[in-house]
């Protein structure tokens, strides 16, 4: 898979977009569903088929990887953001930035 | 607790399974369309299906995930897998997003698109074979196009939930909605394939009764399935 972001990964879905930035340090199955509800307060809980197809399709545009198996006696699974999903989600975060600054229009006229 | 019921549709199945758990029965076992339940509390269980994360067994990776998310395999049967989690934590819903439902409804599109098409192979076959004069062969294919009736009204369903779900995501405006086959064909073809198979032990008058009556289903199916409003 080559660096450059292609038209057709973005928008991220609002899943998408959360699961990537609840990996910007690492992060487990259930760690993630957490933080999100938290960060959304409350409105965004993921379903657990949705974010397990989603980390599935991330591993495999190699947005994110595995950070670490059976540390210790569990074996929760971390995954964290590589450095090609953070360039995806930089990308993003600027088309949303446009969005926000474009949105300022409806209060001007 | 047993019971034997055949479903084709996921989503009914679950309300099924999650209305036998209200009941105070939890579904532990599945073998052939035979459930196997075991006493619960009230609502103490609720289910979800899901599928295409295996044929009768699931990757480690997936069994590692949902015991993580406190949730149980109950049964992977096929591509199908009968997931399980305490009501206690929570309304148990698998899919969150439209995007994700999309994808698991493409599966399911998929898979009963390939059954059919294995079903009609199967219809021509018999009917090939009815033809050689084989005696069997003609309620085999009775039965087997029933099957792909009720198949192709998997597919119609399945479609029709799709539009639905791209509509709300706002890929199409306009949706188109198909329209299915009336159960009674379906029950007009096995009447008829049951008929056939039972003639040496069915006395004729009633042999007779039981053609006009599947006729009758299947008339009363087409003109039934010809005035559906889309």
């Amino acid at each position: 898979m080559n660096n450059t972001i292609a038209g057709k990964d973005l928008p991220l879905t609002e899943a998408v977009f959360y699961i990537m930035l609840a990996l910007r340090h690492p992060n487990h199955g259930y760690g993630i569903i957490q933080e999100v509800e938290e960060m959304t307060g409350g409105r965004v809980t993921l379903g657990a088929g949705t974010l397990y197809g989603a980390i599935q399709t991330l591993e495999k545009k190699d947005w994110i990887s595995v950070y670490s198996e059976e540390a210790g006696s569990r074996k929760k699974k971390e995954y964290l953001i590589t450095d090609q999903g953070r360039e995806v989600f930089r990308a993003e975060r600027e088309r949303i930035s446009e969005l926000a600054r474009n949105a300022e229009k409806m209060d001007e006229a | 607790m047993k019971k034997f019921v055949m479903f084709y549709d996921k989503d009914k199945e679950v309300e099924w399974l999650n209305r036998m758990a209200q009941d105070g029965y939890a579904m532990t076992d599945f073998f052939a369309g035979l459930y196997t339940f075991e006493p619960c509390e009230k609502g103490e269980w609720q289910y979800q299906i899901d599928i295409g994360n295996g044929f009768f067994k699931v990757k480690k990776e997936y069994a590692d995930f949902m015991e993580e998310m406190g949730i149980e395999i109950v049964k992977c049967w096929g591509p199908w897998v009968v997931l399980r989690r305490k009501a206690s934590e929570g309304d148990f819903e698998l899919f969150s997003d439209v995007d994700s439902r999309i994808a698991q409804y493409k599966k399911i599109l998929i898979l009963f698109k390939v059954v059919t098409a294995v079903e009609l192979l199967c219809l021509i076959y018999e009917v090939y074979a009815g033809f050689e004069g084989v005696r069997i062969a003609w309620p085999c294919a009775l039965a087997a196009a029933a099957f792909a009736v009720v198949f192709f009204n998997i597919i119609i369903k399945t479609k029709n939930i799709l539009a639905e779900l791209r509509e709300r995501k706002g890929e199409v405006t306009d949706i188109k909605r198909s329209k299915n086959i009336s159960p009674a064909i379906t029950a007009g073809l096995l009447l008829n394939s049951a008929n056939l198979l039972a003639a040496d032990y069915i006395p004729f008058p009633f042999r007779v009764v039981l053609l006009v009556a599947a006729l009758g289903l299947l008339i009363y199916g087409a003109m039934e399935t010809a005035m559906r409003k889309k």
